[in-house]
């Protein structure tokens, strides 16, 4: 066994195909001039194809299946999924930080520890909260890089109105045409992995950022949330 | 870094180091991950804060940044807005498509499973050095190489009993 999961390691080592130290560090360089280079950064799928996509299907949608529309979009803002309740949270009356000095500084006021899990990121200048590493952890972080792509803007609302479309998840509850728009979700893991948890993206429907938690079990994205929702009370 | 570009030290550093890291990151890497951009993420957050000939083991330094990008990168990918990003990435040549088959299991296991396992079966390292090397403790690092042979053995088994 031990002999056949070397052979696997070194197999899977030797699939990559290096670019070379050369090419890496004249990327690496450009990086860090804040050139554009590729790399994981630029790896990054913009909003663009996504925005085609739905384009392309909300045409489909209205010219060949309205009738399928009309009959399984629910009329109001939010659907229900397994009899849970949703905006448990009190996310409706939330007001959400609208710099990013004011999700810093929200960020930097989590506790150091969450259910007994510790902080285990840095969240001094607000982009990661997390808690736990070897486990499951919790996270909350800002996915607002999503929303702009070479200019074209989507809005916390629109994006989450296309996650809710988007059949990858497995979706609880959402709101999208309120003033503070929000997605609860399950999902699994992309690589096949048994690792599942829940999400919730969260924002102001015109704002700049978007605030996706993340979880393994719903009392652990509550404890996340009901943190974050502290510190936004908090701010100044 | 000041002028946010590469002495020739940490240069040296890099080529001294590239091989053995680049094997290793392409091990750790989530599916649909080069293990060359792996890297390149770890020396600029490295290079951000300091000089690489200024560190002590440079080399485990920026194994631990790489599990932990690669732990960060696996749980992005697991996220919502992900699911939307898999859409576009499923209309390119990267993904769980590209691993042979004989792989893909290997591939459901963490990064820092993998990294424990890459550390102790191949560079042959003791727990204890690769805790040391991932800033975890040595029964955390046996706990990780147990879990990812025990997932593997079971796969295993599974596939020798058809």
């Amino acid at each position: 066994m031990t002999h056949e999961v070397k052979r696997q390691l070194e197999r899977l080592a030797d699939q990559s195909r290096p670019v070379g130290v050369d090419v890496l560090m004249q990327r690496v360089e450009r990086q860090l001039m804040g050139e554009p280079t590729t790399g994981l950064v630029s790896r990054k799928v913009g909003w663009r194809p996504v925005l085609v996509y739905a384009l392309t299907c909300v045409v489909v949608l209205v010219i060949g299946a309205g009738t399928w529309v009309g009959l399984t979009r629910p009329d109001s803002s939010f659907r229900r999924a397994e009899g849970e309740a949703v905006d448990r949270w009190g996310l409706a009356t939330l007001d959400l930080p609208e710099t990013m000095a004011e999700v810093a500084a929200v960020f930097e006021s989590m506790p150091d520890h969450l259910d007994g899990i510790p902080l285990t990121s840095d969240p001094t200048g607000g982009h990661l909260v997390e808690y736990g590493e070897d486990g499951p952890s919790l996270i909350v972080q800002v996915a607002s890089e999503h929303l702009v792509e070479d200019g074209a803007r989507m809005t916390p609302a629109e994006a989450l109105r296309r996650m809710a479309d988007a059949d990858e998840l497995d979706v609880v509850g959402y709101v999208v045409d309120e003033p503070v728009v929000w997605l609860h979700a399950t999902y699994a893991a992309a690589d096949g992995s048994p690792d599942t948890g829940r999400m919730l993206d969260l924002g102001a429907a015109d704002g700049g950022f978007i605030f996706e938690f993340g979880a393994p079990t719903t009392d652990a994205l509550d404890a996340i949330v009901a943190a974050f929702i502290e510190a936004v009370a908090a701010l100044p | 870094m000041a002028n946010e570009t590469i002495d020739s030290e940490d240069r040296a550093v890099v080529e001294r180091l590239y091989a053995g890291l680049q094997r290793f990151a392409a091990v750790v890497a989530p599916a649909g991950i080069e293990g060359d951009d792996l890297l390149q993420e770890a020396l600029v957050r490295v290079l951000r804060r300091r000089r690489l000939c200024e560190i002590e083991y440079p080399s485990a330094y920026l194994k631990k940044t790489i599990v932990r990008l690669a732990s960060n990168q696996r749980r992005k990918q697991a996220s919502g807005l992900r699911a939307l990003d898999r859409w576009a990435t499923s209309h390119r040549d990267v993904g769980r498509d590209t691993y042979p088959s004989d792989l893909i299991d290997l591939m459901r296991l963490a990064p820092g499973e993998r990294a424990v396992l890459y550390l102790a079966e191949v560079e042959g390292y003791r727990f204890d050095e690769i805790a040391q090397l991932l800033g975890c403790s040595p029964s955390a690092a046996r706990k990780r190489a147990s879990r990812g042979r025990k997932r593997l053995r079971a796969v295993v088994t599974m596939e020798a009993g058809r």
